[in-house]
């Protein structure tokens, strides 16, 4: 057996952070925070109130006076800051991130806070490349497109990746010039405020402050504040929602990612030989199950073409019955721990509603019960059912290692089938034919295609959804045009009156 | 013959909402789709969340009304709600119960074929 990884000491509280000071929530309460791992006590974090959210909105609006005159390279230099050290405490924080999550720890090592890492540098770099723009609009007159940075920003955080969703919106938000009050997921509150613990000393007070809570009780405070200037959100639909009907207070903007279902579309010449690609599909197929299916892109509607179907089930079943499953803290360990009791049992009820509803169960199907201090954890085995697109397993995002296949006779069945869902975010395309694969891919009404890949997810593609999936595009220096205003100059250089007064 | 209801609400959940009407007064109920707490039904101070046209109210809990998606209710149309509550958070949202760390959740049961010639009437939210 891999020697574990040790599981990290934390403290047996967080403060919120805000104006570069730990300080403690003004109810002076703090709720308990449970690790996936083992359902037991982890920490606690601060049950913050509306006073709260005041004082880091206050603070990051007197930031934010000197924050936005900044030059483009000293914000780079501080991002690049950051991310060298994060990395210099990559294994500490990834740790840290398994035992919040859950989820294992071969995944935050090589993927969550390696890309956010990656994701500091990526805005570090694009912004000293970037321009303003200047037109001659004719002889005389001359626009001048000057940006600039927006204000303060409310963020709210969701639990499936707690440190790269943050990232993903920190990033672009600060290297834009902006000040930020984010408020983490109340089953993932610690994992942020052992980041910010690492780089405390590097931000100004008041640039970036954490306020824990819930959503109920600062969600509408926090985007209706009318010193926040724009709102971002990962989440659910109904909350994104929400988050927007708040932004329309003060008419501020919204960006929001809010889940999908995500068709993953397996064509016949996938199986033309059984080789390097073909032992990668079989993984793309797997793929479900990375981050225990918390990802609302995850490929959780497989769909095969029929004359390929039984030889390439056998194979993909047995890829994903060789998932080994565990002790997160195991790097040879593939998935890890669903991220809340909440979640593995609206996972089970769906795992229960497959079966009521017919469709077919091809492995999994039940708790996974792991014996000793994990029997506590929130674990569950990878289930795949065969059904149809109108099942509810099929249109419903399970947020789980759950696997819906159905199989396709014709390519425009598998593009209807793709696009039958409210959602756009993400869709897999798997071929060996040079127009499949440039042509589905433009019919599939989603943001991000991936295309004999998944689940990668670089800084420089922009990620995000089509239809009910959401507003922006994330992991892009597009997204630096969400947290920011366009100035625009426009100024005569004729002497000469208009003539109409 | 009485039309069959397509939500019930257990003993805990009303117990919780009555705690929860004390505290913000009127509620309503919505549930929709999409990541984290997607599926879960959440509970927001009445009137306070901006329904879609065409949403669907399968009945009340109380007075207090619960509505689904229209998109997803063509998915849930043959299936009782359960309205219950289990301890423990870890959805997310701004549902209301969450800071007494609680959280509502529905539980399933597929109308049988005779339930499903006589289920009550719903209402559609109309512009």
């Amino acid at each position: 057996m891999d020697h574990l990884i040790l599981r990290p000491q934390l403290k047996e509280k967080y403060d919120n952070f805000i104006n570069g000071k730990w300080t403690p929530p003004t109810t002076g309460q703090y709720f308990e925070v449970l690790s996936p791992v083992d359902g037991k006590l982890m920490s606690k974090a601060a049950h913050s109130a509306k006073m709260d959210i005041e004082n880091a909105v206050n603070a990051a609006e007197e930031a934010f006076k000197t924050w936005s005159q900044t030059s483009a390279t000293e914000r780079s230099i501080l991002l690049n800051k950051i991310a060298d050290r994060v990395e210099a405490n990559l294994d500490f924080i990834a740790a840290v991130e398994t035992l919040d999550n859950g989820k294992a720890i071969r995944e935050t090592m090589a993927a969550d806070i390696p890309l956010a890492i990656d994701h500091f540098r990526y805005f570090a770099s694009v912004i000293r490349a970037e321009e303003g723009s200047i037109n001659e609009l004719d002889k005389d007159t001359v626009s001048i497109i000057v940006h600039e940075p927006i204000g303060v920003i409310a963020q709210i955080i969701p639990w499936n990746f707690p440190i790269l969703m943050a990232v993903w919106k920190l990033a672009p938000a600060l290297a834009a010039g902006n000040c930020v009050v984010l408020k983490p997921a109340e089953s993932t509150p610690i994992s942020i405020m052992v980041l910010m613990e690492i780089i405390e000393d590097l931000l100004p007070a008041g640039v970036v402050n954490v306020v824990n809570g819930f959503g109920a009780e600062l969600g509408r405070t926090l985007v209706t504040n009318p010193k926040v200037a724009k709102a971002a959100f990962t989440g659910s639909t109904a909350t994104g929602r929400m988050v927007m009907q708040y932004a329309t207070e003060n008419i501020i903007p919204v960006t929001l990612e809010l889940g999908g279902k995500s068709p993953n579309i397996f064509f016949p010449s996938v199986m033309d030989a059984d080789d390097e690609f073909f032992d990668k599909a079989l993984e793309g197929v797997a793929l479900f199950a990375l981050n225990q299916g918390e990802v609302c892109t995850c490929p959780s509607r497989l769909l095969v073409h029929e004359s390929i179907y039984d030889k390439f089930m056998e194979r993909a079943l047995a890829r994903i019955k060789a998932i080994k499953t565990g002790n997160p803290f195991d790097p040879s360990v593939m998935m890890g721990a669903q991220a809340s009791q909440i979640q593995k049992d609206k996972i089970l009820s769906y795992i229960k509603l497959g079966k009521e509803e017919g469709a077919e169960l091809l492995c999994g199907g039940d708790v996974n019960h792991l014996g000793g201090t994990l029997e506590g954890g929130y674990y569950i085995q990878p289930t795949v059912f065969k059904g149809h697109n109108k099942m509810r397993i099929f249109q419903e995002e399970i947020f789980g290692p759950v696997l819906a296949v159905t199989t396709f006779k014709t390519t425009e069945e598998a593009i209807a089938i793709a696009n039958d869902t409210m959602y756009g975010l993400g869709a897999g395309v798997w071929t060996r034919d040079a127009h499949e694969l440039y042509q589905v891919p433009r019919a599939i009404k989603a943001g991000r295609v991936w295309v004999n890949q998944y689940h990668a997810y670089p800084a420089g593609a922009p990620f995000g959804g089509y239809k009910q999936s959401g507003i922006g595009r994330e992991n892009h220096k597009m997204m630096l045009d969400h947290y920011r205003q366009t100035k625009n100059m426009l100024i005569s250089y004729n002497k000469n009156k208009l003539g109409f007064f | 013959m009485e039309a069959t209801k397509r939500l019930d609400a257990t003993e805990q959940a009303l117990m919780l909402i009555t705690e929860l009407s004390m505290k913000h007064g009127a509620l309503m109920f919505y549930q929709a789709g999409g990541c984290c707490e997607g599926t879960q039904p959440q509970c927001f101070e009445k009137s306070s969340f901006y329904l879609r046209t065409g949403d669907v109210c399968i009945g009340t809990i109380y007075e207090f009304e619960f509505w689904l998606d229209k998109d997803l209710f063509d998915y849930w149309k043959h299936m009782h709600f359960t309205l219950d509550v289990t301890e423990g958070i870890g959805a997310g949202g701004f549902s209301l119960e969450t800071p007494l760390g609680k959280t509502f959740i529905i539980k399933y049961r597929l109308f049988s074929e005779l339930e499903l010639q006589n289920l009550e009437a719903v209402r559609i939210n109309e512009i």
